[in-house]
């Protein structure tokens, strides 16, 4: 058997070689640290992307088993193994651009990349387990997935450049917990052990999976979690680890075809509530890294009226073109989040490193210092906006047609109505994203410049990043440009992808065409720059731009009840009032309400308080009392059971 | 082929024309002579070849090239004069066409954003809040007319209309209406927006604007003529379908864009500009009626 | 005819979508004597009539009372009163457009699962009116003057007249009749109760400038 037949084995030991250089890296000076560490990491990246899309030829299927552990892979595994590789590679090519730079925090930490390599490492085995419903599976994915989540929160504690880092870590490590418990129980319920049924178990599992992936009411802690994150790790976490989530809920749900109506639609409702909540609280927030946690929840839901939408169409009603692009839209979605949250991530990273904040309000004209950035981070916005002829369009469109499908081939009331009313909401998403990159990507870059930043080094995009930037974006065009690379067999979907290539050309052909028009009129006529007309404003400063809650707010005012803001709003007394601020902050209501909850449950265990005295007789006393109950619960419970026989 | 030139000529002609018979319905409204029809269409030229002037803070310059790229792909897919789309694509191109219409907004967003004027900020952020609540209605109407011919593009659509018979009518005519909102909203005319207003505070789309000059200006307006084009020949393309005419189609075509110029402006001669507040409404209400060809279209199928 | 019918339910729907929108109680009068209009159009068109007297009070029921009396009524206290408009509503108007298109398209699911069962029923009639009656419970408890609240009840009884049309092939007077009367003897004391707070108001109002020149 040679080499190229055995690619699970090749993976498992790629992943103990990220883990290794990850450990290794953390014996050098932060000099070199960075440097060894993305060698190693964008080589085990790299090599995992083309051989899952290469190097694997003619098989489908393998397996392998090491002791009582088993892996396999197939095709939705390779898929997501080549999303990861290549997410860690460019990771490791961002992270590397940073070494040395004294203003990123977490190249001050010694055990940063140590975390990063396990952390890779352990996504790539996630993706390996064979899940085949035995506990056996289920310990050794649990497993991977624990130290998955382990050091995703070392890796959102490493800075320092957030207030109260530890709560908010600890806040993610706790709900991480939550979810994996929700996960445990839900694979031993569907493994078919005594307590609870098949439904039960995938309920447990939605909730697990979801918490995992931010959907409805488990988004409250992604914002502050992504935010604390230092942008490198916050890529790669918010960008690539949620894709295990779509491959646990792909993986474990679609075996289940007993209750796929239920599951479809519930998916469906949940996908369609995360998708609208997300992108408005993305619309409310005015600090770029709760912007993009935001979206993150928006793409997710996005991803999930995907998984739903396949679900009905395959299992309730046959609909197999309507379930393909289902879940064709939905591997690439994932794909495409993974490639343009990433970069947009690093891209706020940078801006973060270069001026100190994240903070729409006081970014604002930094166009003209980062000259690369612009261009690769419109490229991102325009991606994640879903436009052509960018990647993210191609997902949503997939979504579009698979819906179409369904609707085409159903005669039935009910589904006409969810597919319409799905579209709709799939636009409305599409319309208010747009509204959401435009306001981040003008906020930070075009007009005036809000604030003189005085460490302005021009040092912080250097050319390492700005390959990888622009890499990751080019990846991103080649995607939309060319969604033809996908297909795979010659049917309706290959059709459609075609049709997008040429959407695609089109649109590039008229841009060139227009471009030339206007080059020949400039050329002719000339161009000159002179200040901002403004109506008349002699000499417009940037104290005079629309700020980003100036953006948004008349949106937000509409939805005042769902997303409550707690301003703060001087009144003006006198006709020349010398300094008034106004502040505005979003509140979570969820959040708020989880925190409730929990306070009062510590109040509830402080009154319990004295049960801990501290006197070893009172312990005893309380375990006597304990032991009585326990054998007066058995006698009664034994002489009841008795009574019935 | 012929017919491709045919389209690609008048997509060239009639968009300012178009404006042009709107103002002259106003003139003679106000009881004026009104300049020529063919005056959007000197003043586009003349655009054309004056000097461009940015802004000092402009660090992106295709703005207006993208904007009007967008618009004339979106115009591939809508069938115009000669009765067919100039790009027979199979699939959906609808929602390609919705999206070639998003493409174009960014971009004058963008543009717009990059003079770093609050007026411009203020028009761009009413022109996205209000084009949410426009793509709820033309994604709905889209949806429901692809799903009463079961059509997977625009041919698809007003074939099913035109052997609907009375459904088809009904439909069309409620379609249109929709259309006829979304086309206002698009081209910025008269309830929703003043396209002659001086008053800073009060524009949408001429506030984003305000700061361009010379060939982007030309872009610009232009592709908003255009947007409004095609929405009218999505208009007159579903009357049409209807009626079932096959012979002297352009003529019946360019007699349709007629009228609907002429409603334009008597709309704006005879009515004054919403306030903002009502914009919202009046947009969400054309939603409304999109959701009742919805259930129309689900009674007449299911 | 079912295509008049689905017209003359369509443009029924219509006016409640703009009602629904609108804070002014112009609108309010002009789209339910419009209502009253379509209700007789598709009584007179529409439905069998097998003697005259039904006819006669279906044509005096809706042209009479609900086309011309009522609005031409109430117009009149409105005038009388100075009331032009709905002053802030409790839900903006969004709002409440929105609510009420959702329950539009409850109503016609609803419709929609009530055909399965009884296949008899009109489908549009059923859930236009069934939308109709959402629609005018909505009015009174978003609006809060009482003179619009009379308006809701107006709608709500017109779509109550609607149900009566889906269900049976002919007319049932007695039915109808009743509602009728019931909302004829609401509006007219409503608009006495509307008449008597303003003389109140009015009194109030005069004393209040007295204190002024005081």
């Amino acid at each position: 058997m040679s080499i190229w037949q055995q690619p699970i084995q090749q993976v498992l030991i790629l992943s103990l070689i990220l883990a290794a250089g990850g450990i290794i890296s953390a014996f050098f000076n932060s000099r070199v640290r960075g440097r060894i560490f993305a060698v190693i990491a964008g080589a085990v990246g790299a090599y995992s992307t083309l051989l899952m899309v290469l190097g694997i030829r003619g098989q489908e299927f393998f397996e392998y088993s090491l002791g009582s552990m088993n892996f396999s892979l197939d095709l939705v595994g390779r898929f997501f193994i080549a999303t990861v590789g290549l997410g860690i590679f460019f990771s490791a090519l961002y992270n590397a651009s940073l070494s040395g730079n004294s203003r990123a925090f977490e190249q001050k930490n010694r055990f940063y990349y140590g975390s990063l390599g396990i952390f890779g490492a352990s996504m790539l085995q996630v993706l390996l387990v064979k899940i085949d419903g035995t506990l056996n599976s289920a310990l050794l994915f649990m497993s991977a997935w624990e130290i998955m989540s382990l050091f995703s929160f070392l890796l959102i504690i490493c800075s320092d450049e957030v207030k109260g880092v530890s709560g908010k870590g600890l806040t993610y490590l706790l709900v991480m917990h939550i979810s994996a418990a929700f996960l445990m129980t839900g694979f031993i319920a569907i493994s078919g052990n005594p307590f609870g049924g098949d439904l039960y178990g995938f309920w447990a599992l939605l909730i697990g999976f979801g918490i995992k992936l931010g959907l409805f009411p488990s988004h409250f802690y992604m914002a502050d979690s992504y935010e604390t994150a230092p942008g490198a790790s916050a890529g790669l976490i918010s960008g690539v680890m949620i894709n295990m989530a779509i491959y646990g809920i792909l993986r474990t749900f679609l075996v289940c075809v007993k209750y796929a109506g239920i599951f479809g639609y519930i998916l469906l409702i949940i996908g369609i509530v995360s998708a609208l909540w997300g992108v408005l609280s993305a619309l409310a927030e005015n600090r770029a890294k709760r912007v993009l946690a935001g979206s993150s929840m928006e793409n997710m839901g996005l991803i999930i009226i995907g998984v739903g939408v396949f679900t009905i169409a395959e299992y309730v009603y046959n609909v197999h073109t309507a379930a393909l692009m289902a879940l064709a839209g939905v591997l690439i979605h994932s794909l495409n989040h993974s490639l343009f949250k990433a970069q947009l991530f690093y891209s706020v990273d940078l801006i973060r490193n270069h001026t100190g904040s994240t903070d729409l309000d006081k970014l604002g004209g930094l166009g003209k210092t980062f000259n690369n950035l612009k261009r690769s981070m419109l490229l991102g916005t325009l991606g994640i906006s879903s436009l052509p002829p960018l990647n993210g369009f191609i997902g949503k469109f997939l979504l579009y047609a698979s819906f179409f499908e369904l609707l085409f081939n159903v005669e039935s009331f009910k589904v006409a109505l969810i597919c319409v009313f799905c579209l709709v909401i799939l636009g409305t998403v599409g319309a208010l994203s747009l509204f959401v990159f435009v306001k981040l990507y003008s906020m930070i870059f075009l007009g005036a410049e809000r604030e003189k930043f005085p460490q302005m080094r021009k040092a912080v995009e250097n050319r390492l990043n700005s390959i990888t930037l622009s890499a990751m974006s080019l990846l991103s065009l080649t995607i939309g440009v060319a969604p033809i690379l996908f297909a795979y067999n010659r049917g309706k979907l290959t059709n459609v992808l075609y049709e997008l290539t040429l959407n695609a050309f089109l649109i590039i052909g008229f841009s060139l065409l227009v471009w030339g028009f206007r080059h020949l009129l400039v050329k002719l006529n000339g161009s000159r720059k002179s200040p901002t007309w403004g109506c008349g404003y002699s000499n417009i400063t940037s104290r005079m731009e629309y700020t980003a809650d100036s953006f948004s707010l008349p949106l937000m005012r509409l939805l005042d009840k769902i997303f409550p803001r707690k301003e703060n709003n001087e009144p003006v007394t006198e006709l020349y009032p010398a300094d008034i601020t106004r502040t505005y902050e979003v509140r979570n209501p969820i959040k708020e309400s989880i925190d409730f909850i929990c306070s009062k449950f510590n109040d509830l265990l402080g009154k319990l308080q004295f049960l801990q005295s501290g006197l070893m007789q009172n312990y005893l006393w309380i375990s006597i009392i304990f032991l009585v109950l326990a054998i007066l619960y058995a006698i009664f419970s034994s002489s009841t059971a008795g009574g019935v026989k | 082929m012929k017919s491709i030139i045919f389209n690609i000529v008048f997509l060239f002609v009639l968009p300012y024309l178009m404006y042009g018979i709107a103002k002259k319905v106003k003139a003679f409204f106000a009881r004026r002579k009104g300049p020529s029809i063919w005056q959007y269409g000197y003043d586009l030229a003349k655009l054309l070849r004056k000097e461009e002037v940015l802004s000092d803070f402009s660090c992106l310059r295709n703005g207006g090239v993208l904007t009007l790229s967008g618009v004339l792909a979106a115009a591939m897919f809508i069938p115009q004069i000669s009765g067919s789309s100039i790009l027979n694509l199979g699939y959906y191109d609808y929602i390609l066409f919705i999206y070639m219409l998003s493409f174009s907004r960014f971009f004058t967003i963008i543009t717009a954003m990059e003079s770093g004027c609050s007026f411009e900020g203020m028009g761009s952020s009413r022109e996205l809040i209000f084009s949410v609540t426009g793509e709820i209605a033309l994604m709905m109407t889209v949806a429901s007319l692809a799903f009463y011919g079961k059509a997977e593009n625009f041919n698809g659509i007003f074939n099913a209309i035109s052997n609907g018979g009375t459904e088809g009518l009904i439909i069309a005519i409620i379609a249109s209406f929709i259309l006829f909102v979304l086309m206002l909203l698009e081209g910025s005319r008269m309830p929703i927006d003043d396209p002659e207003t001086h008053l800073e505070l009060t524009m949408i789309h001429e506030a984003m604007v305000l700061d361009q000059s010379g060939p982007q200006l030309a872009f610009m307006s232009f592709s908003g003529m255009v947007k409004v084009y095609l929405f009218a020949s999505f208009i007159i393309s579903l009357i049409l379908a209807t009626c079932k005419t096959s012979s002297y189609y352009w003529l019946f075509f360019i007699l349709g864009i007629i009228i609907i110029s002429v409603i334009i402006g008597l709309i704006e001669s005879l009515q004054a500009r919403l306030r903002m507040v009502h914009v919202q409404q009046y947009i969400l209400f054309s939603a409304a009626i999109s959701l009742i060809l919805l259930l129309s279209v689900i009674i007449f199928k299911v | 005819m079912e295509i008049f019918e689905f017209i003359v339910t369509l443009l029924l729907v219509v006016t409640l979508l703009r009602i629904s929108i609108s804070g002014r109680l112009e609108v309010y009068i002009k789209m339910l004597s419009l209502q009253g209009l379509l209700l007789f159009s598709l009584v007179f068109f529409t439905v069998s009539h097998e003697s005259y007297v039904t006819l006669a009070v279906a044509i005096i029921e809706t042209l009479l009372l609900k086309a011309i009396f009522v609005p031409f009524y109430l117009n009149k206290v409105i005038k009388e009163n100075n009331i032009k408009r709905e002053t802030e509503p409790y839900v903006p108007h969004i709002f409440s457009l929105l609510m009420v298109s959702l329950g539009i398209g409850l109503s016609l699911a609803a419709a929609f699962y009530m055909k399965q069962e009884i296949p008899e029923v009109k489908i549009v009639l059923l859930g236009s009116g069934i939308a109709m009656i959402l629609c005018g419970m909505f009015v009174i408890l978003s609006r809060k003057k009482i003179i619009t609240h009379v308006m809701g009840y107006c709608v709500l009884e017109n779509g109550i007249f609607l149900l009566s049309l889906s269900a049976a092939k002919e007319l049932p007077v007695i039915v109808s009749l009743g509602v009728a009367l019931d909302a004829f003897i609401w509006v007219l004391l409503a608009g006495l109760l509307v008449r008597v707070i303003r003389t109140e108001l009015k009194s109030q109002s005069i004393d209040e400038l007295k204190g002024l020149k005081n």
